[in-house]
């Protein structure tokens, strides 16, 4: 579920290659039955989970592979990236937020537990990735996405399902077939020069491209549904992500962007449709877990930092449709309409100056609290539009309300600023 | 167009290294000191974790890296420089994955991020490249500073030794493509061997010496050629 | 290891083929060093430096340990950001963008903003204020922050509006050793800058 547009034109390529490995719609099924074909196996969460007629027993616990095999070059390489991970300063450390996934994904993941490994990375958009080795990336804008921790149970369960059908070793396996197919059509065609990849990481963002992995997100949603129903959560809540993605991705204006997310992920479309139908068999009366204060409590006193990452990509109409989302599930509505005013003063058109205002007043009226920078933002503004006295008072507010700021120098001085 | 885009991989990278340089075997070590102390006591040396890859270069160009090579390689050069110690009488001590690999000693991963930053800024800008400093010129003056001295207390030693290599093999498919190419006059590289070395001590900081190797020959595949290779890469090794 | 040779060899890779390969160049210490545009400055000592249209870095150990940005006369609609070319990396063309009007405030976000998307982690401004840069009003600001591979780093900008143009000098090193390296050498340099005097203000 990875978004990372890396260079396009060997990718491309790829696509068209890939395009030949043809669509499936039963891949959802095919997720929710396996277990089905292995009804030895006991089931994976105790009790509860007997009462299923679905089960998973694709891949052992604690898998290693064979060291000869070329598996085993892969899974060398993806420990590197994790040991670098568990230092690197993109990786997202708060200790409350860190425990609370370990517990959702314990959970979800019943008894491979052990085997998967979550980090965090501090980033905007929705982003989940899926290592060979059992070690799950997922984005600090993905907490901001999900509106309860049924919803990103899907999630985690959906990369689980990456891991237990083995979908990144097989991607990059046929990255390496591809690619060796490509290279004699590029040296008759003498300069056209398309390198493919060298080292994981590039291969797996690459991985996620190709028609392939298009049935594999079919059969990783399938188990998705499976873990959560399994660990008791709703799984009607799963294909609201998929809702949301595709609003956003509506609002994202640059096509070429779209068309090639599009062509690695089935159209949301189907995705929702086809969830919001398999979720119905499988929901039983004890799946009704939402654990949404659970999951607000938590974000909560981060949110504006998320929102705010958010706001750092420039992506105005996508950013709004997220604001909205959000602003729908009603919490903090004053930091949320704070924000509405945040992207018009950035953005800077029209009559963004002007609506600006509007909305940071709203936000005064509003329910819940407004982060520090507040009346700062709203003097930026109001001295932008000529009212002098309305951003002097502004800015004297912010003063009071932040003696120790960082940039008091600064307001004082645009307070003392002569009129011109 | 091709000049930039082939660098978003690290083959890439390599190659990019391997047409600055001469063909054919290039190494040259750079020293401020070549002789380690005569006191035993002050002859030790902490190997940090040897950065090693081999990896088998497909006919398509990507670089796939072979575990068992590469568990291969690490033994050999372990061996080999334990050997090489023992003739020189200083006491080889292997760090073996602690703690602070797990983000708990955050001044040794500091330390050791700092380490590979300055071996990186050696390489770039003092041995090879366009990016070489006017400054730095004929002198090598290198140093993690002070705060090195922290390593001395946590391992017992008196020098850290860091080590790196990428080494990738041509496949047979890759050997064809070679061919194939060859017919239609465009070259395409084999595989290559790239390393670097450094030695630092730690009770100033200093880089007290460094060597790289960059070349299109070389096998660490087998002992005999881990033992040229690291032969190549140690040399003029401080005594 | 991997991530930062990866990077050094883009770097040469992105540059060769820059006719005439751009490289660095000796910046003599205690001579004035014209940096264009009527601004000079004098280094105490030796530095190494590399000039690419509107942007310049200076270092003495190697861009990733220490290195000082000067950003000279970015203008209306720009971004901060140096590209070699116009079509590459078209993210580029979302980055935050200085506009003539701003405040320090503004810019002080344009810095942050276009740090964050440069991936550069945990920010920490410790102070921002006015201060002269070059004889003219501008600002200073002291920070911290963590490169994406978690090296510790520290900062120190210093910047101007001269002209509707924006002038910035942003220093920044490795916590541990390099920062500290040319710290007073900053100081001077960042001292000696001057703007030539006042023609179109």
């Amino acid at each position: 579920m990875t978004r990372r547009f890396r260079s396009l034109a060997p990718i491309l390529v790829i696509l068209l290659l890939g395009a030949c490995a043809g669509d499936d719609k039963s891949f959802y099924e095919r997720g929710l039955n396996q277990g089905a074909q292995n009804a030895a196996k006991e089931g994976d969460h105790g009790e509860k989970a007997a009462a299923f007629p679905f089960k998973i027993g694709d891949l052992a616990p604690a898998h290693r592979p064979d060291p000869k095999s070329d598996e085993a070059g892969i899974w060398y390489q993806v420990d590197k990236v994790e040991r670098r991970i568990k230092t690197a300063g993109e990786r997202y450390r708060h200790a409350a937020v860190n425990s609370y996934i370990r517990s959702v994904t314990c959970r979800v993941t019943g008894r491979y537990c052990k085997d998967v490994r979550v980090y965090t990375i501090r980033a905007p958009g929705l982003q989940a990735s899926m290592y060979p080795n059992g070690m799950m990336h997922i984005s600090t804008g993905l907490l901001l996405r999900t509106q309860n921790e049924a919803q990103l149970a899907a999630v985690i369960g959906h990369e689980t399902g990456h891991y237990l059908r083995r979908h990144s070793l097989q991607r990059i396996r046929e990255i390496i077939d591809a690619s060796n197919s490509l290279f004699f059509f590029r040296v008759a065609l003498a300069g056209a020069g398309i390198p493919v990849a060298g080292d994981v990481v590039t291969l797996m963002a690459i991985g996620e491209m190709t028609a392939y992995g298009r049935n594999h997100e079919r059969e990783a949603d399938g188990y998705g549904l499976l873990l959560m129903t399994q660990a008791g959560y709703d799984p009607e809540e799963a294909w609201k992500i998929w809702d949301l993605t595709l609003k956003e991705s509506k609002a994202i204006k640059k096509d070429e962007e779209r068309t090639v997310f599009f062509a690695s992920h089935p159209q949301p479309e189907e995705r929702m449709h086809e969830m919001r139908r398999l979720s119905k068999t499988v929901k039983t009366a004890d799946t009704t877990d939402l654990g949404q204060d659970r999951l607000q409590e938590l974000v909560a006193p981060i949110r504006a930092d998320l929102i705010r990452d958010e706001l750092n990509l420039r992506r105005f109409d996508g950013f709004e449709v997220l604001l909205d989302h959000l602003i729908e599930g009603g919490q903090n509505l004053a930091e949320l309409y704070y924000f509405k005013g945040e992207m018009r003063r950035l953005r800077g058109k029209g009559k963004d100056f002007v609506e600006a205002l509007g909305f940071y007043d709203k936000a005064a009226t509003m329910p819940g609290t407004t982060p520090p920078e507040f009346h700062r933002s709203r003097g930026v503004v109001q001295r932008k539009l000529g009212r002098r006295n309305a951003a002097m008072a502004s800015f004297a507010a912010y003063l009071r309300a932040n003696p120790q700021a960082a940039d008091a120098g600064i307001i004082r001085q645009l307070i003392e600023e002569p009129e011109k | 167009m091709t000049g930039a885009k082939y660098t978003r991989s690290l083959t890439g990278a390599i190659l990019g290294f391997v047409l600055l340089v001469v063909s054919g075997c290039q190494t040259t070590a750079v020293h401020t000191r070549t002789k380690l102390p005569p006191e035993p006591e002050k002859r030790r040396i902490v190997l940090l974790p040897p950065d090693v890859e081999l990896s088998v270069l497909h006919a398509g160009g990507t670089n796939e890296v072979n575990a068992e090579w590469t568990r291969l390689a690490r033994k050999h050069l372990s061996e080999n420089l334990s050997a090489r110690f023992k003739k020189v009488k200083a006491r080889l001590i292997e760090r073996k994955e602690t703690a602070a690999d797990f983000g708990n000693d955050t001044r040794e991963i500091q330390l050791l991020k700092l380490h590979e930053a300055v071996g990186g800024s050696i390489l770039v800008h003092q041995r090879v490249g366009p990016l070489l400093l006017p400054t730095k010129g004929g002198t090598f003056d290198w140093s993690l500073g002070p705060e090195a001295k922290y390593l001395k207390d946590k391992y017992g030693a008196d020098y850290a030794l860091f080590v790196f290599v990428r080494d990738s093999y041509a496949s047979s498919g890759r050997v064809a493509a070679m061919i194939f190419a060859a017919a239609l006059g465009v070259g395409i590289q084999g595989g290559v061997q790239v390393g670097f070395s450094s030695l630092i001590d730690i009770n100033t900081g200093e880089v007290v010496w460094f060597n790289h190797v960059a070349r299109a020959q070389g096998d660490l595949r087998t002992a005999e050629g881990a033992d040229e290779t690291i032969g190549m890469l140690l040399s003029s090794f401080p005594k | 290891m991997t991530a930062r040779l990866k990077r050094f060899a883009i770097l040469i890779a992105l540059l060769l083929p820059l006719g005439g390969c751009v490289g660095f160049t000796l910046a003599k210490g205690g001579e004035p060093i014209d940096m264009g545009d009527g601004v000079s400055v004098q280094p105490p000592r030796d530095w190494n430096r590399m000039s690419i249209g509107k942007y310049e870095y200076w270092t003495l150990d190697g861009l990733r340990l220490q290195n000082i940005l000067f950003v000279k006369g970015v203008e209306d609609g720009e971004n901060i950001v140096f590209r070699r070319a116009r079509n590459e990396e078209p993210e580029k063309d979302t980055f935050p963008k200085f506009k003539k009007g701003m405040t320090l405030l503004d810019i002080r976000e344009l810095l942050e903003t276009t740090w964050a998307r440069q991936e550069f982690h945990r920010t920490r401004v410790t102070k921002f204020g006015p201060a002269k840069f070059g004889g003219r009003d501008g600002f200073e600001m002291i920070f911290t922050f963590d490169t994406k591979d978690g090296l510790e780093m520290r900062g120190w900008a210093v910047g101007a509006v001269v002209g509707e143009r924006l002038f910035m000098a942003i220093y920044r090193g490795t916590r541990i050793h390099f920062y500290e390296r040319g710290e007073k050498d900053f100081r001077k340099i960042i001292g000696s800058y001057r703007f030539p005097a006042r023609p179109s203000s």
